[in-house]
């Protein structure tokens, strides 16, 4: 037998020998094989990057606040007015007034318009 | 004969412990799903074994810390196990002979556990997965020469070692 035939019988044997050898691994251990298959395949079907989804989301947030506080500190300067009307209109809804209060507030904003003060009056 | 086996049996070749060997298929299995899936399906075996190749790299230089710390453990403590125990004698029994009795399947995958693990792991990508040269060099991360190189004395070794049987 000439070395090429050799290296042939020795190869083909050698696949054989490791296909039985394959063949003959336990069910237990087939059993964790296909269970880790069937987790790996799994995992494409999740979102991909969950925890860096999650920071994207954080970061997210952080803009918008950080924009709302942006808002906040800087339009006052340019529109106080408003800021101080908004923030008056927060302050009169929070409070708890009788809902008769609600349904006057309009003419009590009519006498802040016309700046009219009772006490001066009385 | 599906790859998860082929790889799992590879894995085992290498590491001898079948509990390390899963975990180490299984650790192949998940990074190449996350990693590799978008990939040309051409390129797919090439770069489970990859995975797989370097996960057995990374067991072999976990245990040589892990021996290391034994030793010392062991040269420090004199109650300890003797370190005698753990040097091969290379004067002993060769193992070979001690196959002499046994089935050539069994012969031929203790004489694959006996090569050096580079050699070993070409020679079944090779021969086995039958990878081509340059896939094989790509999942051992070497040049195609070494692979060449680490076959053709892989062949000498188990050609050598299975002498007996005649191959």
């Amino acid at each position: 037998m000439n070395e090429i035939d050799r290296e042939s019988a020795l190869t083909s044997s050698a696949k054989k020998a490791l296909n039985n050898y394959a063949e003959s691994i336990d069910s237990e251990t087939l059993s964790k094989i296909g269970r880790s298959r069937r987790q790996a395949l799994s995992a494409l079907h999740k979102p991909k990057y969950g925890f860096f989804s999650w920071l994207g989301l954080s970061a997210g947030g952080i803009a918008v606040a950080g924009f709302a506080l942006f808002v906040v500190l800087e339009i006052p300067s340019t529109a106080e007015f408003e800021f101080l009307k908004t923030s008056e209109d927060v302050y009169v809804l929070a409070s708890n007034e009788d809902l008769e209060f609600y349904d006057h507030l309009e003419f009590y904003q009519w006498l802040e318009d016309e700046n009219i003060n009772f006490e001066n009056h009385s | 004969m599906s790859v998860e086996k082929r790889a799992y049996t590879m894995a085992k070749i290498a590491v001898g412990n079948p509990e390390d060997a899963l975990d180490l298929v299984q650790d192949a299995m998940t990074a190449f799903v996350t990693r590799y899936v978008d990939r040309s399906e051409d390129d797919w075996p090439a770069l489970f074994f990859r995975i797989l190749q370097n996960g057995i790299r990374d067991w072999y230089r976990r245990s040589r810390v892990r021996n290391r710390w034994r030793v010392w453990f062991n040269r420090s403590d004199d109650q300890g196990d003797d370190i005698l125990e753990s040097i091969p004698d290379d004067k002993g029994v060769d193992p070979v002979a001690q196959l002499s009795n046994e089935g050539l399947n069994d012969a031929i995958i203790k004489a694959l556990k006996m090569l050096p693990v580079r050699q070993q792991q070409v020679f079944l990508l090779r021969i086995w997965e039958g990878l081509s040269v340059a896939e094989t060099a790509t999942a051992m991360v070497c040049s195609q020469g070494s692979v060449k190189t680490h076959l053709s004395r892989a062949l000498q070794a188990l050609k050598s070692r299975l002498d007996e049987y005649q191959l």
